[in-house]
């Protein structure tokens, strides 16, 4: 996922280092004496996915929130492709898949695909043809014709989803788009994301699953409390922060050794009689559990102080 | 084609993308706005007779009365978005909080007409209603009226923060202005000290201009006062509305979390 993030730099930048699709600074949001977000940067390139993660209430939504300008930060900056993220926003290249499912129920999926493309700005004779490869990719058919409000919850999430990936956005945030979704509908997601990405998009994501991000993430953010606790590629920071252990079940009962050196472990226990032996390696599951479980449960603002700004 | 000009033709395109998209929506559930045009008709039905001045009092009086009746499904408009999440959606597309106002009050403007037109030909049709007017003043009548009802329901959509208090205002707002100013009893039947607070509503000018029209066949020339005054009130209450309206504001629908 690296390469392919470094080929996707290397060809927009045609030599010169790109600036990153996606870039936040030092971005600081507070709701009265809470403080949501506490300086939180990161940047994502072209071709790349970054990974928003965090327990609830621990400032993902809001940084999205900041990063499309539903809220305005009250310090810091954010840039898209080096440019100031409404003149994208009004180009229609950049596409958001709130957390909340955002259709309208009285009218079809197809309605709605249609409408929000329109706004985009697709004109009428190529908005079939984008339509069309979503529809495919997602296996939307069948779903079509349907009213939205007469679909299952996990239904409605897909065609939430597609409408943001419909425009072919350069600029893709999805703010827990698998939520309720089967297998193979989020497997048909996540593979037509990497298809969006392979042409030179960016996105965030936001989960709760960890191996979901662990799988599909160039880069992962990790929240705790409105700060950011970890940041850097997924295969940097399971090595760094992902434990790993070895446990053993001797006769006498149970060990959890940590590290994975094997050999070594087993070493200690060559005089008691072995059961078994369980290795546990590194992985975003524990980096993840590390880094938050000391952390109370975060408290969540509720939606009528989250008002705001101006048109 | 220009710059400016290509930006004025996409910021419509985006207002006419959401015109029909609110059209479509209307349609999904016309009930509504059937009752809102049907009830009134009815109501003229029952009571022109009793009347002094029979249909040519109770036709405009009742078109004014259900047009502010009507004002909630302005508001109704924006905070249903807020309720199914898709106004926070509308903010992250290209088009602009004035070109989603723009089109959602496009097909609201045609419900408004529509409701005043319907009325006021089936007053003539069915209730042997006397019209003396011109039809070109009895259309620069019409839309005045609607004019301001738009702005109001703009206005009222802007201020309140739940959908219950859309509903308290609209309602009871819609009633107040209604019956001040003249639309269920004759202004002249008021104790004085209300005659001289009839012309702070809309609905007395709304009503001079379309029974001037229909009654007495007023002419555009003595339209001008009364056309001149619903157009500030309209000018002033949605200019408020645009000050005040936010994108960012929560607006609370029924079922908002």
């Amino acid at each position: 996922m690296e390469s392919r993030a470094a080929e996707s730099r290397a060809a927009a930048g045609s030599g010169t280092e790109a600036p990153p699709a996606i870039k936040a600074v030092n971005l600081c949001k507070a709701y009265g004496k809470h403080v949501a977000l506490d300086s939180v940067s990161f940047e994502a390139y072209a071709g790349e996915i970054l990974g928003l993660l965090g327990r609830n209430g621990a400032g993902k939504t809001t940084t999205i929130s900041c990063l499309v300008g539903l809220l305005t930060a009250d310090s810091g900056q954010v840039e898209f492709f080096g440019e100031e993220p409404q003149a994208l926003v009004r180009q229609g290249s950049v596409s958001v898949a709130t957390q909340e499912i955002a259709l309208y129920p009285g009218l079809s999926v197809a309605r709605n695909l249609s409408f929000f493309a329109s706004l985009a700005g697709f004109p009428p004779r190529e908005l079939k043809s984008c339509l069309a490869d979503v529809v495919d990719a997602l296996a939307l058919s069948p779903l079509l014709h349907r009213p939205v409000g007469q679909l299952s919850v996990g239904q409605q999430r897909i065609a939430h989803v597609a409408c943001a990936l419909a425009i072919r956005p350069r600029i893709v945030i999805l703010d827990e788009p698998t939520s309720g979704l089967d297998v193979h509908t989020r497997k048909n997601l996540l593979d037509y994301l990497q298809v969006v990405i392979s042409r030179g998009s960016a996105a965030v994501l936001s989960s709760h699953y960890l191996q979901e991000v662990e799988d599909t993430c160039d880069r992962v953010v990790l929240l705790d409390h409105g700060k950011c606790v970890a940041y850097g590629s997924v295969a940097e920071l399971v090595v760094r922060f992902g434990g790993g252990h070895v446990e053993i079940v001797t006769t006498t009962g149970r060990t959890i050794e940590p590290g994975t050196n094997v050999p070594m472990i087993l070493d200690k226990y060559r005089d008691t009689d072995i059961v078994s032996v369980r290795v546990m390696p590194p992985s975003l599951n524990a980096l993840f559990t590390s880094l938050t479980a000391s952390s109370e449960p975060q408290e969540q603002m509720p939606q009528e102080q989250r008002s705001e700004e101006p048109a | 084609m220009s710059g400016g000009n290509r930006m004025l033709g996409r910021s419509t395109h985006r207002a006419l993308v959401v015109a029909v998209n609110e059209l479509r929506l209307l349609a999904v559930d016309p009930f509504p706005i059937i009752l809102l045009i049907a009830i009134p008709s009815l109501i003229a039905a029952f009571i022109s007779k009793g009347l002094v001045g029979g249909a040519a009092t109770a036709v405009p009086g009742l078109a004014a009365l259900f047009g502010f009746f009507g004002l909630s499904t302005i508001g109704f408009a924006f905070y249903r978005d807020h309720g199914w999440s898709t106004w926070s959606r509308l903010r992250t597309t290209p088009a602009s909080v004035p070109e989603v106002v723009l089109g959602k009050l496009i097909p609201l403007t045609g419900l408004f007409l529509a409701q005043q037109a319907v009325l006021l030909v089936f007053g003539v049709l069915v209730l042997d209603m006397p019209w003396r007017g011109s039809v070109g003043a009895g259309i620069v009548a019409i839309v005045c009226v609607v004019a301001v009802e738009v702005a109001i329901g703009l206005m009222f959509a802007a201020i309140c923060r739940t959908i219950n208090q859309l509903n308290a205002v609209c309602n009871l707002g819609g009633l107040l202005l209604a019956g001040l100013g003249g639309a269920l009893a004759p202004v002249s039947t008021f104790p004085a000290w209300v005659r001289h607070l009839a012309p702070v509503s809309p609905v007395y000018w709304g009503l001079r201009m379309l029974r001037g029209v229909i009654a007495d066949g007023n002419g555009l020339s003595q339209l001008a006062e009364p056309a001149a005054i619903l157009l500030a009130i309209a000018a002033v209450t949605g200019g408020l509305a645009i000050f005040r309206l936010r994108a960012g504001d929560v607006k609370e629908f029924y079922a908002s979390r």
